[in-house]
């Protein structure tokens, strides 16, 4: 018999009519046995999460959830009231949350939440208690766990906070364990690791749900995977027939938009075929030059004699974890923090070492997109003014601006109609539109792209990748690209600098760097990231 | 592949939203009506008042509410309903001016703090925290004994007590908004300094000020009635709440009238501000 048999699922949030009812799940079939593993894969709003929260009688107050059975091994969950569903959670089903950070109470140590469930359900004698999570912090793979057990979450790393979270999770010993997002806000190399333990788990013979936006990180772990797409099911079979043969165009057109090495110089959202590779093979031209940059934080040495060039026309592709210093190496060329020692030079004039009221007129030549563009827009601001201001700056004669304006966001693929809306009330990928059109609006000779679609759904990043790679091909762009994600440096790079703890560890082509890395750093990244099992 | 194309935003957010908006409780339109009459009352008296509220008429004193007097007569026979009405403009004068200057004040000292930090933010700081330390009752009392008693006294003591807990809420919000993603977007487009401070910084603190403002105008009508109640203000014949309170007292078994019905205007006005204000607090924050 399954672990979990859902049949039928509907989850329906109520509004004011019966026309304005969001329904955010419709017609979801899926059974976990011991030992499987179920993905559920989705972008943002397809009810991924609102599933995973119906599995535990979360769903919320206004939440109607349906069915036409929803049975955990012989008990119907249908008729279960809040008291029952706390005798079912932490012991029969296991939630792991998806932000380690906020999931974690701040005021009490690991140890104490970790035990929560084994107190509440008093699985073992008060003075077991602590032997037990050592155990299991053990078990999870938290290295000193008599240490770890006692210290708080702000003294851990993403990936320790991530562990402890399913070491409470499992702590009840349930038989399903549900993981919302595990591994989205870790880098990597931690990662890998975290997927390893759930396989470890899965292998232990608990059913497993895997709620993720990324098809690429359950390829792994999955034996049955299904797609939602605004509530629906798209797509729903083996991870061997979900990738060879998709059926829905959906997931093809979600497969297609995933960035690698192999999509360089392709459409990934398929609007537009394009010829590659017309940039390359030109006379190299130096447009940024950074020789011997040095920055200390106290005794952390950020950023550790870095050295690189970046030529007209070139995308250089700046990639590593978090904590490798590599927003701050983009500040330093922005010029928003001073380097110690060591010089940037923009088109051969210096840059770096000016100081600020002489920097200020340059500043037009250096453009950022940043990772969060609503942060990066005044709220108050519409599209027209968020726009206008790069044109004021560079004295664009005012006559001429509104048409500018128009011509700047046709660019980017926006219209007229965008022009009066606040931030707000653009979706993520038109805000990064409009923050790609700012930055071009002065012209710049380098355009710094930090993080610039980490916080996009697959299909919105592709547009923008796309999007980008058009206006570099058209515009000769020359841009720092700065991302953790190797696909999306595979896939837009020339050129690949490899970052960790402050120092440039490997360069060179993507292709050479990523296929064949020779720095054991580069090596643990490449072989930590995610594939998909598509020819 | 144009499914890919279509913007994928969860509808759920637009209904919510549109669930919270409005929805006006009884409540808020009471307190907007009470505003509204006791601005008119403020503005133009004589439309609503129906005796001349230093009118003398020893013959009526001491009557208790009537048709042709409704809130009664006091002891030399002045219409209390016409002197309350009357009373409203100094309430109103002292609320919304002493805000205006303490706003306008503590604006300039928590940006002036705010963006240039260091020595000077220190300084500005250190005296707010002084200022901050006395109840803002006793402080305007001092000011008042400094300055000398009158209406318009009032409200400059007023206004300085509240100015502290301005430039300390400027302050926070401009700190705030000086490290945030648009001011150094401004910086990286290379935006003169000043301009980013006049076109980003203000109008961000502005806002949210503005908002608390409105529950600032109530507790400056209840501090205003307080000083005069104490003798602090206006001289007498002057209809102003607080004094007719404290003219009333001594006839409280006699003629509750004197003293209750001004009583009564004054708590009206500071809890209709005080409910609109946290209405216009909750709905520029989302929540209504």
């Amino acid at each position: 018999m399954a672990l979990l048999d859902v049949k039928n699922l509907s989850i329906r949030f109520a509004g004011r009519s019966a026309a304005e009812d969001v329904h955010a799940v419709r017609g979801l079939s899926f059974a976990v046995e011991a030992g499987q593993c179920v993905a559920i894969v989705g972008e943002s709003g397809s009810g991924k999460s609102a599933t995973a929260r119906a599995l535990v009688g979360l769903a919320g107050p206004n939440a109607l959830v349906e069915a036409d059975h929803l049975l955990l091994g012989a008990t119907n969950l249908l008729a279960f009231g809040p008291r029952d569903w706390r005798a079912v959670r932490g012991r029969q089903i296991g939630f792991v949350l998806q932000d380690a950070l906020v999931s974690l109470d701040p005021l009490r140590t690991i140890g104490a939440e970790v035990g929560e469930t084994l107190r509440e359900h008093r699985l073992v004698p008060r003075t077991g208690i602590k032997p037990r999570v050592l155990e299991l912090l053990a078990s999870v793979g938290i290295p000193d766990p008599a240490q770890r057990h006692d210290q708080y979450a702000h003294q851990l790393s993403g990936g320790l906070r991530q562990r402890a979270l399913i070491a409470s999770a499992i702590s009840g010993e349930p038989g399903i364990i549900i993981a919302d997002e595990p591994t989205t806000a870790l880098d990597v190399i931690v990662q890998a690791q975290i997927l390893r333990l759930l396989s470890e788990l899965k292998a232990d013979g608990r059913g497993l749900i895997l709620i993720s936006h990324d098809l690429a990180v359950v390829s792994r772990l999955a034996d049955h995977i299904i797609v939602l797409r605004h509530g629906e099911v798209v797509e729903d079979g083996t991870p061997e027939a979900v990738f060879q043969r998709p059926q829905a165009d959906y997931t093809k057109a979600l497969l297609a938009a995933i960035p690698s090495g192999r999509t360089r110089g392709q459409s990934l959202s398929g609007d537009a075929p394009r010829s590659a590779a017309a940039s390359a093979a030109k006379a190299a031209q130096p447009v940024l030059v950074a020789s011997g940059l040095n920055k200390q934080f106290g005794q952390r040495h950020v950023v550790n004699d870095v050295s690189f060039t970046i030529n007209k026309g070139e995308t250089v592709g700046l990639v590593g974890a978090s904590g490798s210093g590599k927003t701050t190496l983009a500040r330093i060329v922005l010029g928003l923090e001073r380097p110690q020692s060591g010089t940037i030079t923009l088109n051969g004039a210096p840059w770096s070492a000016l100081p600020e009221h002489r920097r200020r007129p340059l500043r037009p030549r250096v453009q950022l997109v940043a990772q969060d563009p609503l942060g990066s827009f005044d709220p108050r601001h519409r599209v027209i003014d968020i726009v206008g201001e790069a044109l004021e700056i560079i004295d664009f004669p005012a006559a001429g601006r509104r048409a500018e304006i128009l011509r700047l966001l046709a660019s980017v693929g926006l219209d007229a109609v965008h022009l009066l809306r606040r931030p707000r009330e653009l979706s993520g990928g038109q805000r990064q539109r409009v923050a790609i059109a700012r930055a071009l609006a002065t012209r710049p000779s380098v355009l710094i792209c930090d993080e610039p679609v980490s916080a996009l759904d697959v299909s919105t990043q592709a547009q923008v990748l796309d999007l980008l790679a058009g206006l570099k091909r058209d515009l000769e762009l020359t841009m720092l690209f700065v991302s953790h994600d190797l696909g999306v440096i595979q896939h837009v790079s020339d050129r690949v600098l490899v970052m960790n703890d402050g120092r440039i560890v490997e360069e060179g082509l993507p292709d050479i760097v990523l296929e064949q890395p020779r720095h054991p750093y580069t090596k643990a990244l490449v072989e930590a990231l995610p594939r998909l099992p598509v020819g | 592949m144009t499914d890919l194309s279509s913007p994928l935003s969860p509808p759920e957010n637009a209904s919510l939203r549109k669930l919270r908006r409005g929805r006006l409780r009884p409540g808020i339109v009471l307190a907007a009506l009470v505003l509204a009459f006791l601005l008119v009352c403020g503005l133009w008296p004589q439309l609503v008042a129906p005796y001349d509220p230093y009118g003398l008429d020893l013959l009526q004193s001491l009557k208790p509410p009537s048709w042709s007097h409704i809130f009664g007569t006091d002891q030399l026979g002045r219409d209390i309903f016409s002197r309350v009405v009357h009373g409203a403009s100094y309430s109103l004068y002292v609320g919304v001016g002493a805000t205006l200057i303490a706003v306008c004040v503590g604006i300039a000292i928590g940006l002036t703090s705010g963006v240039l930090g260091g020595w000077v933010d220190l300084a500005f700081m250190r005296v707010v925290d002084i200022l901050l330390a006395f109840p803002s009752l006793l402080m305007s009392m001092a000011v008042v004994a400094f300055l000398g008693t009158g209406i318009t006294n009032i409200l400059l003591a007023i206004a300085i007590a509240a100015i502290p807990g301005y430039a300390r809420i400027v302050r926070s919000q401009v700190l705030v908004i000086r490290n945030s993603g648009f001011v150094e977007a401004a910086r990286v487009l290379g935006q003169p300094p000043l301009r980013t401070l006049l076109r980003h910084i203000l109008p961000n603190t502005i806002g949210p000020l503005v908002v608390l403002s409105t529950l600032g105008i109530g507790s400056a009508i209840l501090h205003s009635a307080s000083l005069s109640y104490l003798g602090l203000g206006p001289k007498p014949p002057t209809p102003e709440w607080g004094l007719m309170l404290s003219e009333g007292q001594g006839y409280l078994r006699a003629a509750w009238w004197i003293g209750v019905f001004p009583g009564v205007f004054a708590t009206l006005a500071i809890i209709s501000t005080t409910v609109l204000g946290r209405y216009i607090k909750a709905y520029s924050e989302g929540r209504e």
